[in-house]
């Protein structure tokens, strides 16, 4: 009996049980996480490896950064994929698990939803006909090839006691690394930046209040947007004429549904400005992408030398090259585009075996695409995605609710996404480490389809552009934005436009150029650009700053990154503040009043006031649109700020003030007045008179976790200032994933920092090693040699010859 | 006594056995002990000794960064969790071992 006990009780320590990891095997410290303790040393001696046809030296320098020097670029992209395994292993592989519908391979039975969701989306299926498109393309295939060779030949080194930590907590082992691999990763950055849509929402809104009441609170348009490309921008081409229906059509929007709302919250910024604007004379570019913030970061810092090639900046983990970055020529980074890029059809099948569909006035048939799901513990299973020509049906029999990371798409429905076309982004991002001239840009972005970004380019030739850069497909007014009729050819995707038809601007006569996530075009464009874009704040004060500088230096871009000014506080706190009467208030409430009236509208760490309005601004909203639009949830997205701040600022007896469900008809004046009411009371209970707990650091401040969200393993509370609609976007999980600025020049000089660290062991200082500055807003100093002799550090040579 | 001996064999021996390998240290200590709670108390003190020794050893020697963020996911700070863990973990299949060879040698003495 006792010993019975005893094997049990080890059997169960030596194993995975539900969310505890095998505990035994774990806290083990010669064989579980302790055996890690140096594993993030760097290598001491040379390496040596078969594939290699050359020696490769890196230097790390004293941020961790590896300088890789090579002779040619299979060695090149070879050594970063070693490095990347090394610092990263883990996540590079979990990320492109979870992409690929693999997670219940890990954790069991209870992802499987989760799986069948994303082989439905088409994830697998992407990957797989970017590999298949790869095979026209030689130089691509050998480079994402060195690239996988150099993974697994770190894959290959590892003992298990030496597996990252994520693999002894979730206990299993990594697998070895593949080109599909690669394309998954792209798939996955394109789910994260355009995979969502409010086409169902947005037809719940239609069929109860009608197209005008949607072209006001859902509009792109205002006078307040200061577009990505300036308002004086010629548009030199002849449009191709898009014929719509000749009604709009409605669907059901009733029913099971579910929506993956975009968050128009996004904070991405780019600006450059020209050389004669600039201190050198040269152009200067900045670059701030804001993504959900995780450690390890989503970024790896990297400095990529060989013959053709000398580029520095952040990569994925998982794909070859620099993403964001520089060279000796140019620079070069990217905001979201926000574009509208998913769009959903009603279908109409024979029968209820749905393998007939109608469209065209013809029958059409379904083509089942069936995929098999391994499940850890348990029976594989198959899955089938029922596909029409417009996409796959997203849900036909699981799904009532499948949030993703919070969130869902459309069901029962075929969904339209230009990712899961096939495309070659990582040639993009090859072509500009390379390129030298703002031609060979244009040739790289040439080969950018999905996720829509606003690709910003600067050169020592001294031209400034940006272009927004997804396959743009031509579309009548309103085309995407609700359900589709699937049986109607018009509601198709057509052809998508030349791509000089697509937005773009260079060296514009004022001399600066900028995205914010906005709008990119004003109404002069002569094609419609649906998309979830971000409030026109932003940009404005981002375009409002720029306007007034000369002689620019790195510096005065790396202020603007860290701006904290709210154009949405300084727009409505005036109003709002006339709704209250001060003789009606407590003591405790005139001194916030007092505060607001005196408040300079920054959201800076220690301000106070941003707490005070973050919840009055909040509260008003939702007694805005609650009672009419319902919560915001799966089917309803309430209108943006700067639809509000309109209502606010210029019809303050709106209708959609009035709260429906109590006789009284009610304006801002009363919402107004209650919210503070409501909210300035909750904070005194809550945080007292005001002193240092409602500064805004405290009160919100940023909360950086692990990326599997493991506790302990996050850095939390950090001390940020910012929010959405202000260019320093820093929300709660939420923020500039990488900030960098580079003054061109004979040589550049770049300036850089992210949330995190490069290596991804939470035993390392180098995990966690670059927030504080990132929080501060501080950039380092980027070290750019253009040979090893000009750099200091830890150097190894990589170099031909029988695996170490 | 024997407890100061089976710790000091493990150190050689650990490093190459699988984790569970404790448990037979823990029955060392249970068939040199003369009572039931003897046995229990020497098995905890073998299985976990080793374990927590090392531990401390390497928390004060470099690796204190990865012990607190592992006593992070039980919700502890520093070395706390890790250490409780470490207790616990060694100390309770140690017992058992102990418990298994006290009763085997029981079973076979009567």
């Amino acid at each position: 009996m006792v010993l019975s006990v005893t094997i049990f009780t080890v059997y169960l320590l030596n194993n995975r049980f539900f969310d505890l990891p095998p505990l035994g095997k774990f806290f083990d410290p010669y064989h579980g996480y302790l055996a890690l303790r140096n594993s993030d040393q760097l290598p001491t001696q040379d390496l040596f490896f078969e594939s290699l046809r050359d020696t490769v030296n890196v230097t790390w320098d004293e941020r961790r950064v590896p300088h890789i020097f090579a002779n040619n670029e299979h060695d090149l992209f070879f050594v970063q994929g070693y490095i990347h395994a090394f610092d990263r292993l883990w996540q590079m592989e979990f990320q492109v698990m979870a992409a690929g519908g693999r997670l219940s391979e890990i954790l069991g039975d209870r992802t499987i939803d989760y799986d069948r969701f994303q082989r439905r989306l088409g994830m697998m299926r992407g990957a797989e006909n970017v590999l298949e498109f790869y095979q026209q393309d030689p130089t691509m295939l050998s480079s994402l090839q060195a690239y996988s060779d150099g993974i697994n030949a770190y894959i290959s080194t590892l003992e298990p006691d030496q597996y990252p930590i994520e693999y002894k907590l979730l206990d299993y082992a990594p697998e070895n690394w593949s080109i599909k691999k690669c394309g998954l990763l792209y798939m996955y950055m394109a789910w994260e930046l355009s995979g969502s849509t409010n086409d169902l929402a947005h037809t719940k809104f239609l069929k109860e209040f009608g197209i005008d009441q949607y072209q006001k609170l859902y509009g792109f348009d205002t006078p307040l947007l200061s577009p990505i490309m300036p308002r004086e921008t010629e548009w030199d081409f002849d449009p191709i004429e898009v014929k719509p229906p000749s009604e709009i059509y409605l669907s059901d929007p009733y029913g099971d549904g579910m929506s993956y709302q975009p968050n128009t919250n996004n904070g991405s910024n780019n600006f450059a400005v020209s050389g004669k604007l600039s201190e050198t004379g040269l152009p200067i570019l900045s670059n701030d992408p804001h993504l959900n913030l995780t450690l390890p970061s989503i970024w790896y810092e990297n400095h990529l030398i060989s013959p053709g090639i000398n580029a520095y900046g952040v990569s994925l983990l998982g794909a070859p090259c620099v993403v964001i970055g520089y060279n000796k020529d140019i620079a070069w980074g990217s905001t979201n585009g926000m574009n509208d890029v998913m769009d959903f059809y009603d279908i109409t099948f024979r029968d209820e075996s749905m393998m007939e569909y109608l469209h065209d006035d013809v029958w059409k048939k379904v083509i089942l695409s069936i995929e098999e799901i391994r499940v850890r513990d348990s029976e594989t299973i198959l899955d089938t995605t029922y596909m029409t020509h417009h996409g796959p049906i997203m849900s036909h029999d699981i799904f009532e609710k499948m949030p993703r990371f919070g969130s869902a798409v459309s069901i029962g429905r075929a969904m339209r996404w230009l990712a899961s076309e096939p495309s070659m982004e990582p040639k993009t991002f090859y072509l500009l480490n390379k390129a030298k001239t703002y031609q060979d840009y244009l040739d790289a972005i040439s080969y950018f389809n999905c996720p829509g970004q606003n690709i910003i380019f600067a050169s020592n030739n001294n031209d400034i552009a940006i272009w927004q850069t997804n396959k743009l497909i031509p579309k009548w007014d309103l085309q995407g934005r609700f359900i589709m009729d699937g049986t109607d050819p018009s509601h198709d995707w057509k052809t998508k436009l030349p791509i000089e038809h697509q937005p773009h601007s260079l060296n514009p006569e004022r001399g600066f150029l900028s995205s914010a996530n906005q709008n990119p075009v004003d109404g002069s464009y002569p094609y419609y650009v649906p998309g979830d874009y971000a409030p026109p704040f932003r940009g404005a004060r981002i375009d409002e700053l720029l306007s007034d500088i000369k002689g620019v230096s790195y510096d005065d871009l790396r202020k603007i990154q860290i701006d904290n000014k709210s154009l949405l506080a300084q727009r409505v706190v005036p109003f709002l503040l006339r709704t209250l009467d001060p003789l009606s208030l407590s003591s405790d409430q005139i001194e916030i009043y007092n505060h607001l009236s005196q408040w300079d509208y920054f959201y800076n760490p220690e301000s106070v006031m941003p707490t005070m309005f973050d919840a009055w601004i909040k509260n008003i909203s939702r007694s805005t649109w609650r009672d009419q639009l319902g919560d915001a949830d799966a089917d309803v997205e309430w209108p943006n700020y700067r639809v509000l701040s309109d209502l606010i600022v210029d019809d303050p007896n709106s209708k959609w003030f009035d709260n429906i469900i109590t006789n009284k008809i009610e304006s801002l004046s009363d919402i107004s007045q209650n919210a503070f009411a409501i909210e300035s009371e909750r904070l005194l209970n809550e945080l007292g008179p005001i002193d240092d707990a409602w500064q805004w650091k405290n009160s919100r401040g940023t909360d950086v976790h692990h990326l599997a969200k493991i506790p302990g393993f996050g850095n939390l509370h950090l001390p940020t200032g910012g929010d959405w609609n202000i260019p320093n976007a820093t929300a709660k999980t939420h923020g500039p994933s990488w900030r960098f600025v580079v003054e061109l020049g004979e040589r550049p000089r770049a300036y850089g920092t992210y949330p995190g660290g490069q290596s991804g062991f939470p035993g390392s200082v180098h995990y966690d090693q670059f927030l504080d500055s990132w929080v501060k807003g501080e950039l380092y100093e980027l070290k750019f040699p253009y040979t090893e002799d000009e750099i200091e550090g830890h150097t190894i040579g990589f170099n031909p010859g029988s695996d170490s | 006594m024997n407890v100061i001996v089976i710790c000091c064999f493990s150190f050689f021996v650990l490093p190459e056995m699988p984790w569970w390998f404790i448990s037979i240290l823990g029955s060392m200590a249970g068939l040199t002990s003369k009572r039931v709670h003897t046995s229990i108390a020497n098995g905890f003190l073998c299985g976990s000794i080793p374990w927590v020794f090392i531990l401390v050893y390497y928390h004060y020697t470099g690796s204190q960064l990865l012990i607190h963020r592992v006593s992070g996911i039980i919700g502890m700070e520093n070395l706390s969790g890790a250490l409780l863990a470490t207790i616990f973990i060694g100390g309770v299949v140690g017992a058992m071992g102990a418990l298994c060879s006290y009763t085997f040698k029981n079973a076979f003495k009567n």
